[in-house]
């Protein structure tokens, strides 16, 4: 029986899809895969590969922002000096499918380690399993601790929540109302940052008296100030949790005539956030160290690649910190933020 | 007239009674920043409406208005990443690469007989991924850019505030125009002609395709001026900016009056149905209920969860109550004719006994 040439180069590409994704998947084999029981009690699997052959490390991050560029230096930090060779990606939608892809792609590619900001931790516990199951995977900035990942590194979101809050109480040493804007209060970073808030201002007189969440649409980020300010005359402080809100709130401020009246604080390095605190419409911003969150992920990767959870602390967890920045120390912040740019 | 009236009345009914529940509503501070936001949106709902009273639709202005932001940014701001050009050069720039894109559109959908859904949806990520590729997927600031001023200074000043903002009064000029074109205009006529029965309007020597791709330009160009508003308005531009707003266009044509099957609308309405939008999204925030409970004094506020949920009911009524009408019509109309019908019927009756 003769077969229809159409159907033999489909047969063909299939078995050449089918025979390159057995190949692919082999690019881990030469590994041992143990368990580890750390930071949680459920055994998670460690892969340790032979040092002879040079490993592969991926980083992943939530979406496209000017925060990981800073990430960016940082692993590009740890390739220079290392010279393992770190793939840097970012989901351009910022959707749970395209980093669930993004993912997948790497496990195919055979890659030894993923640090991935998770985008909705509850929701890729399978994938992240799946590929917990083939690499190992550290969550960095955004974490999904109870998926199969190995440890947790960057922002404890709860410690600088209470940052933030002890900043409030400093700045309304009276009480009064405020405000918090957000792009999306339901994100692990969002509400954790603001239970933090929460704790430190309770018993100081102060109000909590709108939360607003924007979806990360600028404009609206933007109104929603302005229709708070007009719908709370008293408002003593507005309070900015993603990294955009600070500088737009301060905007409304501003375009209200209520400067000085109204206190601003922010979250993260923005640019526009910084050049508000130069010019005084800013009080002061939390400032994550996305740069050590790059560099330290990866440092991680590598040595548990190599030597399985001896190097991970018992925690599962490392925290890369947070700084408040105001006018006091803006300038000595702006030459670190150049010097670690410069690293690139 | 009669729809624009309703949804009018429904305004003022509204401002009432957001007026009852929080005299902060009537702060000269929250009315002008609300006629900002409604005269923004305003600005590029009523360019959609000239596409969608010509049956057609444009998917697309909410990623114009992005790439017109990023496009200012990138190539006037004084920020880092820019180009520091001339703030002229660059609103002039991005306003030609918006008509540029409106003409392409128009004339694929117009030329080609390609659907405008699928056109405009391809133009919607087409133009926000040339944002993307533009801000790195970053942010561009303006920085120190007089573009900065232009979303709060305007004319005549109340207190800090300008009364007639810069946005508002590109509104008022747009209305002006665009109310002129669609409803003084031959263009305005044929216009709604392609919307009423596009065959009839090919047959009767209108020249559809001229038309309906001048409809994708206005809407465009408008999309494009809105993009300068909203640059200035956010300081910051990322190609997430506008994401959405094509819907918020539609939403505010429709609630004004504009019919989706096309040849029905006005600028009227579309003004109102973007007041209309703003309005229900200020009195989210403003909203405020004082009721007592065993002497304890309750503030009872709506949550901004409830948004989406107002505005698609708000969307819906608009649309069932115009359904509701043009039955009501229909039927008048019919019994109308029925009763003309059987007068006639009647008087021949009458005179053929008389002869």
């Amino acid at each position: 029986m003769r077969m229809c040439p159409k159907l033999t180069l489909l047969a063909a590409t299939l078995g050449l899809t089918i025979g390159l994704a057995g190949c692919s998947k082999g690019g881990n084999s030469g590994g041992q895969t143990g368990t580890s029981t750390s930071g949680s009690a459920a055994a998670k699997p460690v892969h340790v590969f032979p040092q002879s052959s040079p490993i592969k490390l991926a980083f992943v991050s939530n979406n496209v922002a000017n925060y990981w560029n800073f990430a960016h230096a940082g692993v590009r930090a740890f390739a220079k000096k290392t010279g393992i060779r770190v793939t840097f990606r970012e989901p351009a939608k910022g959707t749970v499918a395209e980093q669930n892809q993004i993912i997948e792609d790497l496990v195919t590619e055979g890659y030894n380690g993923i640090a991935i900001s998770v985008i909705a931790p509850n929701d890729q516990i399978r994938t992240l399993d799946s590929a917990a199951r083939s690499l190992n995977l550290v969550c960095v900035d955004s974490d999904a601790p109870k998926s199969d990942r190995l440890m947790y590194i960057g922002t404890m979101n709860y410690n600088a929540g209470l940052l933030m809050g002890k900043e409030i109480v400093k700045l309304l040493p009276k009480g009064g109302q405020i405000a918090i804007f957000v792009g999306n209060l339901a994100a692990r970073n969002a509400y954790r940052r603001l239970d933090g808030i929460e704790h430190v201002i309770k018993g100081h007189n102060i109000k909590i008296v709108a939360k607003k969440e924007d979806n990360q649409d600028y404009a609206l980020a933007r109104s929603n100030a302005e229709n708070v300010i007009s719908a709370f005359p008293h408002l003593k402080l507005v309070c900015g949790l993603y990294s955009y809100n600070g500088a737009l709130a301060a905007a409304a401020v501003k375009a209200a005539g209520d400067e000085g009246k109204i206190k601003v604080i922010a979250f993260d390095q923005d640019p526009d956030t910084l050049q508000d605190i130069k010019t005084g419409l800013i009080n002061a911003t939390i400032v994550q160290n996305p740069f050590m969150e790059g560099y330290l992920s990866c440092k991680y990767l590598r040595n548990i690649c190599a030597n399985g959870m001896k190097a991970v602390p018992a925690s599962a967890n490392v925290d890369t910190g947070v700084q408040i920045v105001d006018v006091g120390n803006l300038a000595a912040y702006q030459t670190k933020l150049a010097k670690m740019m410069a690293s690139k | 007239m009669r729809r624009e009236l309703g949804i009018f009345c429904a305004v003022v009914v509204m401002c009432g009674f957001l007026f009852w529940s929080n005299h902060d509503f009537g702060n000269a501070g929250n009315i002008l920043n609300l006629s900002r936001q409604a005269a923004m949106l305003g600005i590029f709902a009523i360019g959609s409406s000239f596409v969608i009273i010509t049956g057609g639709i444009d998917l697309s202005v909410g990623g114009i208005i992005g790439l017109t932001g990023v496009l200012i940014a990138k190539i006037s701001s004084p920020s880092i990443h820019c180009l520091h050009y001339p703030l002229w050069m660059g609103i002039g720039i991005a306003m030609a690469v918006a008509l540029l894109i409106g003409l392409c559109q128009g004339l694929l959908i117009s030329k080609l007989k390609l659907p405008p859904f699928i056109v405009t949806l391809a133009g919607m990520l087409l133009w926000r991924g040339l944002a993307q590729i533009i801000t790195h997927g970053g942010t561009l600031g303006l920085g120190t850019s007089p573009l900065i001023n232009l979303s709060t200074e305007g004319l005549f000043r109340y207190g800090y505030h300008s009364v007639l903002a810069y946005p508002v009064l590109m509104f008022i000029g747009v209305i002006i125009l665009a109310g002129y074109l669609l409803h003084a205009t031959v263009f305005g006529r044929y216009v709604f002609a392609i919307g009423g029965n596009r065959d009839a309007a090919r047959y009767s020597g209108i020249p559809v395709d001229r038309v309906e791709t001048l409809t994708y330009v206005i809407s465009a160009g408008l999309a494009g001026v809105a993009g300068i508003c909203y640059a200035s308005y956010i300081g910051q531009m990322t190609y997430l900016v506008g994401n959405g707003y094509e819907l918020n266009a539609i939403a505010a044509a429709v609630i004004g009056g504009v019919s989706l099957r096309g040849g029905e609308g006005s600028v009227l309405g579309a003004i109102i149905g973007s007041i209309m939008l703003e309005l229900i999204q200020n009195g989210i925030i403003l909203f405020k209920w004082v009721y007592h409970v065993a002497g304890q004094r309750k503030v009872f506020t709506i949550s901004s969860n409830w948004t989406y949920f107002i505005t698609g009911a708000v969307i819906l009524l608009a649309v069932l109550i115009d359904q509701l009408a043009s039955n009501f019509n229909e039927r008048k109309r019919l019994r109308r004719q029925a009763q003309v019908i059987a007068a006639k019927q009647e008087g021949g009756k009458t005179a053929a006994g008389a002869g």
